[in-house]
């Protein structure tokens, strides 16, 4: 591309532009800035990014894969409620549950009933304090 | 068209080299940083503008490979270490002040007299006739590369070239008519 020269008194100019001295960098900036170079931590390899690809992915495919799963089995359940609904005269079996700590607590129950004594008499302050009615 | 030469440097670089990065420092560091220097005005800004833009470089090297023209790609990344420095320091402020004392310094006899006006001059264009004129004289930038680097057309690089040296020429010769009118007041 060509550009329209400049007249004689801005190309004197830009001569003595092009002429003027500029500070240099420091003599030791070179091998500053080259150690710097050296120093500085590599970017992660080729072999980390795809390691790091791969586990995303399969974090993802198992997100997916659970949740088809779980979709399964609510539709299975679903349609069991369904299925109940439609036959309202059909029992199914009744279910007894019946757990050892509910086996305990029946024991407990009726041990604590056998052990139980009338609370000792109160006495007078007992019958001003509370009337007969109660 | 790329030459043999940066084809095999980009992909050394693109590879990690450290022999490729001190080839890249001795090919384009001084470039680097006088244009860094013209905007900054501080030789550890400038520095640290260089040193950026080798890391950005080493981070992203992989890209390397699909660079068209290294020069505009290198100033590119120093135009914008640059701006990030420049907006963390506000080195445009004091050096927009500096150009009031340079104005009343009279004649230039010498180049170092040249080299202080000028810098000093550098401060009162607008900052985007500075990035051209710096990035084609001090950077050795085509218009086609420097209008690669600042994202316009090679006619705007130029054109806005042509003003910064204008307003340069304007500057000087306000100057120059300042310091004969003083001269004649005095006689």
């Amino acid at each position: 591309m060509k550009h329209e020269p400049l007249p004689p008194n801005l190309a004197e100019l830009e001569g003595r532009f092009q002429q003027r001295r500029l500070p240099e960098p420091s003599p030791e900036f070179r091998d500053r800035l080259l150690r710097s170079i050296v120093d500085s931590p590599a970017p992660p390899a080729d072999s980390a990014r795809w390691r790091r690809r791969v586990a995303a992915a399969v974090l993802v495919l198992l997100n997916i894969w659970l949740a088809v799963g779980n979709a399964g089995k609510f539709r299975r359940m679903d349609e069991s409620i369904s299925s109940l609904h439609q036959a309202p005269n059909r029992r199914g079996p009744t279910i007894t549950i019946e757990s050892e700590s509910d086996q305990r607590f029946e024991s407990f129950a009726s041990g604590a009933l056998t052990n139980l004594r009338p609370a000792p008499d109160a006495g007078v302050a007992g019958q001003k304090l509370f009337g007969p009615e109660e | 068209m790329r030459d043999p030469a940066e084809e095999r440097l980009l992909a050394d670089l693109a590879e990690g080299r450290e022999a490729a990065f001190a080839e890249l420092y001795d090919r384009f560091g001084r470039s680097m940083y006088r244009v860094a220097w013209t905007m900054l005005r501080s030789n550890t800004d400038a520095e640290d503008a260089v040193q950026n833009v080798f890391l950005a470089i080493l981070r992203s090297r992989k890209l390397l490979t699909r660079v068209e023209n290294l020069r505009a790609y290198l100033f590119s990344i120093v135009r914008n270490s640059v701006l990030r420095i420049a907006s963390r320091t506000r080195a445009e402020q004091t050096a927009r002040q500096d150009i009031a004392t340079a104005r009343n310094s009279g004649t230039k006899n010498d180049d170092a007299e040249w080299n202080d006006w000028f810098s000093k001059a550098l401060a009162a264009l607008p900052p985007d006739q500075r990035e051209v004129l710096s990035l084609k004289i001090d950077g050795d930038l085509t218009f086609a590369e420097v209008a690669d680097v600042l994202r316009i057309s090679p006619n705007t690089a130029a054109s806005r070239y042509r003003y910064a040296l204008e307003k340069l020429r304007a500057l000087m010769k306000a100057e120059q008519d300042e310091t004969r009118t003083t001269a004649a007041e005095s006689r």
